[in-house]
């Protein structure tokens, strides 16, 4: 199963935001778009989502225009986590994270049972019963990423997980915490596709890089193939070298 | 667990306002009294009816009726108008609606007495009043939302926009109505039930049996304090759900005004009070809000008889005088959080 964009344009008031667009998100795999601010990388993840409709080419999902699918039904197979979002009534953390429970008619047991696994498994355990509105922003941004994973934690058919920065707000450590989660979600046969800033956790975690410049796609394909050097200058004007990180296979960016 | 047993002390503590406020008042009457009055119900309905039967019936117990299910319809609306700006400042009289309701109403009682002898009059005011409070919060929502959503300033400065001009309509229309019209029409800024009747309760609890419709949308209501999009991603029909709450908030808080006149504060204290004291999941809120609703403004209705007896304090006085530190008491605790941040 497969979210297959192509040919995609989109205009706001004349501006083109995106433009001719082809891509896939498949099933299984995790899907890393990079580029500058104003790239269309959050357009582009609205489409993918279904929020924003293309003006010329299409977006389908499994051979259907994605449009054309309900809320509800999209609902059950696609969580998506936003920028940002914000919530100013006083939440318990645990009842946030039910809240990706909704379109499911699993029963009060069933969630609460998955809100568990997920708080453990991204260690906010500690936080179930506090306040959402007191929380430090990385862990708002944590306990959203797992509201999002609620969402779509134990759907039988296909799914798909859409993140726009989600480590934006995060350390070090948690960083590599929810590329490992949303990683660990693409092997169990998720289709993951993550908006990120950084290029060295893109290499580290991705399937597929697809790197954006001015609504368009300058390439996309293995961390090898799309982060040279001569891509990544010509995209963010900065001085870039590229080595091979020490602890893997794959490259490692650096700018300055 | 915990719910229940809350929820269990709501009613346990509506009971006992009701209660309470049968035995208060000018005349005095007595558990023994309300028996008889439940007898003389069930037995023969003779003319010679005590008097004190006659004021619980006729007088009292619809007052108290009235007061509870009014009480229960503005801060059940108020509830759900807070889950739909997503802020827990939002008021139907604070942004505007209460008082777009008593502006037509207002108007109608005036200019409409012409039409006084046509059958049915009585409900039209109540319609009319359902009008202006749906124009009203259109007119908020489409003052206060933008692409990014509702801003909490623009949605507080179109209510004070409205609130204003609707003042100053109904001091024009106080300026040209005569004595007897003035009269109804002061009742109209500042709230009471001294006008109850079991025409006014059978419409009012019909009022709220819908008005309860926005039960069903507890789960959409949750999703929708994420924002618009997460809740279209949650599979919400954000648009139905929008028109559906100003809808029903406009028939609650419309009725209420044109019933009972301008009650403030309820629909903002009540669902915070629920807030702190139980949830802020929607699923309990609204429920519990209606329940405490009809209690405080059962409450306020007992002081309002009792304080200044043999004349009373027009309700809406008494639940502005709790309301309005109320609203003091949250400003400073949201400005002390956010000097902690």
């Amino acid at each position: 199963m497969q979210i297959r964009v192509c040919d995609a344009s989109v205009h706001i008031r004349n501006k083109p935001l995106l433009d001719g667009i082809n891509l896939e998100v498949v099933s299984g795999e995790l899907l890393v778009a990079i580029g500058p601010n104003g790239a269309g990388k959050s357009t582009l993840l609205k489409v993918i989502s279904g929020e924003v409709e293309v003006d010329k080419g299409w977006a389908r999902l499994d051979e259907t225009p994605i449009s054309s699918y309900s809320l509800k039904d999209l609902s059950v197979m696609l969580a998506v986590l936003p920028q940002h979002t914000e919530l100013h009534f006083s939440f318990e953390v645990q009842q946030v994270i039910a809240l990706g429970r909704i379109p499911h008619a699993s029963g009060n047991r069933r969630n609460a049972e998955i809100v568990n696994e997920i708080m453990k498994l991204l260690e906010i355990l500690h936080l179930a019963r506090r306040d959402y509105t007191t929380l430090s922003g990385g862990e708002m941004q944590r306990v959203q990423f797992a509201r999002a994973l609620s969402q779509i934690w134990d759907i039988s058919g296909p799914g798909f997980l859409l993140l726009d920065e989600p480590t934006s707000s995060l350390d070090l450590s948690h960083q590599h915490a929810v590329l490992r989660v949303a990683k660990d979600m693409s092997r169990k046969g998720i289709g993951v596709f993550v908006v990120l800033h950084d290029m060295n956790l893109a290499a580290r975690y991705a399937d597929r890089i697809v790197l954006m410049h001015a609504g368009r796609i300058v390439q996309q394909g293995s961390a090898e193939e799309v982060l040279t050097e001569q891509n990544l200058q010509e995209v963010f004007g900065v001085n870039i070298r590229v080595l091979t990180h020490p602890e893997g296979d794959h490259p490692l960016v650096i700018s300055w | 667990m915990w719910l229940s047993i809350k929820f269990t002390i709501l009613v346990l503590c509506l009971i006992g306002a009701v209660s309470l406020a049968m035995i208060s008042g000018v005349a005095h009457i007595s558990a023994a009294d309300i028996l008889t009055a439940l007898s003389e119900l069930f037995g023969e309905l003779a003319e010679s009816g005590h008097v004190k039967t006659i004021i619980i019936w006729d007088v009292r117990l619809p007052r108290i009726l009235l007061g509870g299910l009014t009480g229960a319809c503005l801060a059940i609306t108020g509830a759900a108008i807070q889950g739909l700006f997503r802020n827990p400042l939002a008021d139907p009289a604070l942004i505007g609606v209460s008082s777009g309701a008593a502006l037509v109403a207002a108007f109608s009682i005036v200019f409409g007495s012409m039409f006084g002898a046509v059958t049915g009059y009585w409900l039209f005011i109540p319609f009319v009043a359902f009008l202006g409070g749906l124009v009203a919060t259109w007119l908020v929502m489409w003052l206060g939302s933008s692409v990014n959503g509702t801003s909490v300033s623009l949605m507080l400065l179109a209510g004070i926009a409205i609130n204003a001009v609707a003042i100053a309509g109904v001091g024009t229309i106080s300026y040209l109505s005569n004595e007897a019209q003035l009269r109804s029409v002061t009742f109209w800024a500042l709230g009471s039930f001294s006008d109850a009747d079991w025409r006014a309760v059978g419409l009012s609890s019909a009022i709220l049996g819908v008005v309860l419709l926005l039960c069903r949308e507890t789960h959409n209501l949750n999703a929708i304090i994420l924002g618009e999009s997460e809740a279209r991603h949650l599979g919400v029909e954000v648009e139905y759900l929008k028109k559906k709450i100003v809808v029903l908030t406009a028939l609650g808080t419309g009725v209420a005004v044109s019933l009972a006149g301008i009650i403030a504060f309820i629909g903002l204290v009540v669902p915070h009070l629920i807030r702190l004291s139980m949830s802020a999941d929607h699923r309990v809120l609204l429920p519990a809000s209606a329940l405490l609703g009809a209690i405080l403004v059962i409450c306020a209705d007992t002081v309002s008889r009792v304080v200044v007896a043999p004349a009373e304090l027009p309700v809406g006085i008494v639940t502005s005088l709790i309301g309005g530190p109320f609203f003091i008491y949250l400003i400073i605790r949201q400005k002390q959080r956010t000097e902690l941040d």
